[in-house]
């Protein structure tokens, strides 16, 4: 009770800071429409017809890229003639070619004001570019209101355009290519050796096409305590390399034709469908009437105790039916015993004795 | 008369019945396609389609190409003329390679508890292919890949995922045969579970997408007794329709799930959703989505049961840093089948407010929950209200440390009547939670450390859960060609309640650990070595003596790469495992892998 009370008096300390903070900055520029796009989308919106020159003028000066482009899975799209100018082609990421033409010898520091650099960009400035065409997968104002986007996470800290080696391989980008430098032999080798660096669990699928590595190592890269219940005696299969991390998790929550099934309860019904219901005895926190759902006995992720279970065995239970804890038949778990077997809920027994 | 129909229907033969829901289905998905082809012809004649741009300037150039094809053919010739000759001593990166076949050899000397070894899948035994897989590209047109791995005859299973520019279409399949045990010692027979799909995507046009889903899921569990056996089937399958209309997108999405139990305990399923969402762009900073959502639950010889849903989600920017989000939703729910206590109505409200700092982010919210809970005799409703306050600040300190603080608090109010023995509560009335994450270093070192706590109280029972977590790690580049890690969690949990006696709660609450410690080390251009362990342990009370509850497990991994000059790939895997229970030692297991792989890129 003394915690909870410290909790609470410490949220309710930064409230109103924060609320002045939010304040503060209401009362600071004034709201309302920009005119025209933000960056990086002026690019675009200040181009006409005649400053798009096609990718064929890209490929002498870029040519690792131009080379490894050949194999990434936007080739096919972009090449497409039917499209607009200004979605064919490098021009379609990288803006109108002309105007980076005619200033290619400007300073380094002063090139993306006249191209799209994405390395220079950040994260929603480069999200907001692939959004121009991934309108169907993202909308912008989904994709804002995400908490990846909040945390500063764009689409190209996942997802990788330019592939150095085909698909099957996880490479990190060669520091040679991006200074245009013209990469030696060694820079290549050690990069391809490098390239065999291991994953975070060895047994892992082949990283889907345009991302930068498979699932597992690519988020487990920012959530460390996820990947540590991986490894924890009982788990899903993600480290044996049956599961991937978009198996149950959506990083990108409106798009359409997802695989995952809700049915009013918690997407684990789409590999544990004996759970959808509804039944003629439900189980509250099953039902998800107390909140939770699946959560209130489940870890999904990992955990040191059968079935994913929160506690073990009886503790299970216990923590909401505390007056079965010590003299309700002791023996066994309530549903090894075999009398509660309809945890999940039941057809037949309102005390869940039978499915 | 709905029900004289629904018998009637029910007492066909199961696969008569089969087919006539998937008839009903395959129809439905008949007239979403139609109805899509209709809205999407409809919207390319009012021209509202290619009105809305994604950015701007999208719709420039090609209307200017279109008006004056000779110009623009004109203006590609002075454009040749200016073209620069390529640079001298070009590098060709590497060469296509769109096949690559990769074998293994594996011997488990696998000892004890096979079954809990064998837990998750059954890693092959002897020679295996891992994987055969075919990457074509084609030329202008797209690319595919596909890829098989496994043994034939014991466990396969075959990715497959192919892409075509033709028509903007793109389709995928896929199929997975799994076999696996239940972990007791106890004989039992192997489980296993087949799941194959599809998925077709096409876009009429850049800023309207067409996509059918399909897949089949079966399994056959077994588990040691007295559980009952799991032999079902599963199909689903989605139409959705999603594209730009006016200034907005429409999305629409029909769904059918079909569950089937072979073993007839549980009764067959079939549920229709329907979901029609608009996300209307009211202003570059300000949007508003409606979603009309309907379940139609169907269940052999019972009455069917539905689920209305209707919610409004909005985001405005009232500032340039500042971000409101709102989210309003209600459930109703008609449930005839359930005779115990059920919710029928579920509202949900919540606000959000962000505010961006130069380096830090702050963001609070409140959220209000409230079900209408009809009790088992249908005389009474219960309202219960849940209340959460949470926010999070994170940000930057310095160039090189992140830094992530969360916390929520929810309280429970108008809590339900029980009609149990015990009528007191079972619900948490209070939820907190607080979480801190610090990344700190760079390239060279780097660490983190994540500390979270969690607590559950329910003062009716006096009952306490309560867990604390811990972890720790990172990673050090000591020579650009060696590499370690470490990572570190520790849980404790906590547990108490008003019962007198033994065992109590506190019994049932389990401490655990997880270490890991690994390395990398690029021996040479071509070869590397990449070693592991891992050690989880878990302390546990354990009065009832149950297996699972005291286990310990240390996993070494040492792997050896090679790669030859023309691209093919040797490997050598050595993995002694071992695993034991403090309590009952027939689920100990111990395995020594020796894995030898070969690979090879054509």
């Amino acid at each position: 009770m003394r915690r909870n009370r410290v909790v609470r008096m410490a949220l309710l300390s930064v409230t109103p800071i924060a609320t002045l903070a939010l304040l503060l900055g209401l009362s600071g520029k004034a709201p309302g429409l920009q005119k025209g796009p933000p960056p990086p989308l002026d690019h675009w919106a200040k181009a006409t017809e005649d400053d798009y020159v096609g990718e064929k003028r890209c490929a002498p000066c870029h040519p690792v890229f131009a080379d490894s482009f050949e194999v990434s899975a936007h080739a096919s799209f972009v090449r497409n003639e039917h499209l607009p100018k200004d979605k064919q082609g490098c021009e379609a990421c990288h803006g109108p070619g002309k105007i980076h033409i005619e200033n290619r010898n400007v300073k380094a520091t002063e090139l993306s004001k006249f191209v799209v650099i994405f390395n220079k960009l950040k994260p929603e400035e480069a999200s907001a570019v692939c959004l121009r065409c991934h309108a169907t997968t993202m909308n912008p104002s989904h994709w804002r209101g995400t908490a990846h986007a909040r945390a500063g996470v764009g689409c190209t800290t996942c997802h990788r355009i330019h592939p150095q080696e085909p698909p099957n391989r996880q490479v990190p980008p060669l520091a040679a290519a991006q200074s245009e430098k013209r990469p030696t032999h060694n820079d290549i080798n050690l990069a391809q050796a490098k390239s065999l660096t291991p994953t975070i669990f060895p047994a892992h699928p082949d990283a889907k096409l345009m991302l930068r590595s498979d699932e597992a190592t690519l988020c487990g890269s920012c959530h460390h305590r996820e990947v540590n219940e991986f490894r924890q005696n009982f788990h899903h299969p993600i480290p044996e390399g049956r599961m991937i991390c978009s198996d149950c998790h959506n990083a990108h929550p409106t798009r359409a034709a997802e695989r995952k099934v809700e049915l009013g309860k918690k997407a684990c019904v789409t590999c544990h469908p004996e759970t959808a219901g509804p039944f003629v005895y439900e189980h509250d926190p099953v039902s998800g009437n107390s909140g939770e759902g699946c959560m209130e006995c489940h870890r999904p992720h990992g955990s040191p105790n059968p079935r994913l279970l929160s506690t073990f065995s009886r503790g299970v239970c216990a923590q909401c039916h505390s007056d079965k804890t010590v003299t309700h038949f002791p023996g066994r778990t309530c549903w090894q015993a075999g009398c509660h077997v309809g945890v999940h809920g039941s057809n037949t027994h309102p005390r869940l004795l039978a499915r | 008369m709905k029900l004289n129909r629904l018998a009637q229907r029910d007492e066909r033969e199961p696969g008569s019945r089969a087919a006539v829901y998937g008839l009903a289905f395959w129809s439905r998905v008949a007239l979403t396609l139609a109805v899509s082809a209709a809205l999407a012809r409809g919207a390319s004649a009012l021209d509202l389609t290619t009105k809305t741009a994604d950015g701007p300037g999208d719709t420039t150039a090609a209307k200017a190409d279109k008006k004056e094809p000779a110009k623009k053919a004109a203006k590609q010739d002075d454009a040749k003329k200016g073209q620069e000759t390529p640079p001298p001593g070009r590098v060709v990166h590497f060469k296509i390679q769109p096949f690559t076949t990769g074998v293994l050899w594996q011997n488990l000397d696998l000892t004890g508890n096979k079954h809990k070894f064998e837990k998750y899948a059954t890693p092959p035994q002897g020679f295996a292919l891992d994987p055969f897989r075919w990457q074509p590209i084609f030329d202008g047109v797209g690319y595919g890949v596909l890829s098989i791995k496994g043994q034939p005859q014991a466990d396969y299973r075959v990715d497959s995922q192919l892409a075509l520019d033709h028509g903007q279409i793109k389709g995928e399949a896929y199929i997975a045969d799994n076999r696996f045990f239940d972990e007791s010692p106890v004989f039992a027979p192997g489980s296993n579970r087949r799941d194959y799909g599809f998925f077709v995507r096409q876009n009429p046009n850049p800023n309207f997408g067409i996509s059918l889903r399909y897949w089949n899921d079966q399994q056959n569990k077994y588990f040691e007794p007295p559980l009952d056996a799991l032999r079902t089937r599963t199909t689903y399958g989605d139409v959705v329709a999603r594209g730009q209309m006016g200034k907005g997108t429409l999305s629409l999405v029909y769904n059918n799930w079909h569950y089937l139990d072979r073993l007839q305990v549980q009764p067959e399923t079939n549920v229709n959703k329907y979901t029609a969402t608009y996300l209307w762009n009211l202003m570059p900073n300000a949007s508003l989505e409606g979603q009309w959502q309907h379940h139609d639950i169907n269940q052999r010889l019972r009455p069917d049961s539905h689920i209305d849903t209707l919610a409004l989600n909005g985001g405005v920017s009232v500032g340039p840093a500042t971000d409101v989000d709102f989210n309003l939703r209600r459930d109703t729910l008609s449930l005839p089948v359930v005779q115990n206590a059920y919710d029928r109505e579920r509202r949900s409200g919540r606000i959000q407010l962000a505010h961006r700092f130069p380096n830090w982010t702050t963001q609070v919210g409140v959220s209000v929950r409230e079900n209408e809970r009809v009790n088992a005799d249908h005389t009474f409703v219960d309202t219960p209200r849940w209340t959460t306050f949470d926010g999070k600040l994170y940000g930057r300190i310095g160039k090189t440390t992140r830094v992530s603080l969360r916390g929520s608090v929810e309280d429970l109010s108008n809590t339900p009547q029980f009609q149990t023995d015990d009528p007191r509560s079972l619900y948490w009335n209070n939820r907190s939670r607080v979480q801190l994450k610090v990344d700190t270093g760079n390239a060279a070192l780097n660490g983190y450390f994540v500390g979270t706590w969690r607590r559950q109280e329910n003062n009716a029972r006096a009952s306490i859960l309560e867990t604390t977590t811990a972890s720790v790690g990172g990673n050090w580049t000591v020579t650009p060609r060696l590499a370690a890690f470490v990572d570190f969690t520790n849980e404790h949990w906590h547990g108490v309640n008003d019962a007198a006696g033994f065992p109590g709660m506190v019994e049932f609450t389990p401490d655990s650990n997880v270490l890991s410690l690994g390395a990398s080390w690029v021996i040479t251009d071509r070869t590397y070595l990449w070693t592991s362990w891992v050690h989880f342990d878990t302390s546990n009370d354990n009065p009832l003596q149950l297996a699972s509850g005291n286990t310990r497990g240390e996993l070494i991994t040492i792997n050896l790469r090679h790669r030859l000059r023309n691209g093919y790939e040797l490997g050598l895997v050595f993995a002694p495992w071992t695993y034991r229970d403090s309590v009952v030692d027939q689920m100990n297991w111990d395995s020594r892998v020796v894995m030898f792989t070969a690979s090879a890129r054509y």
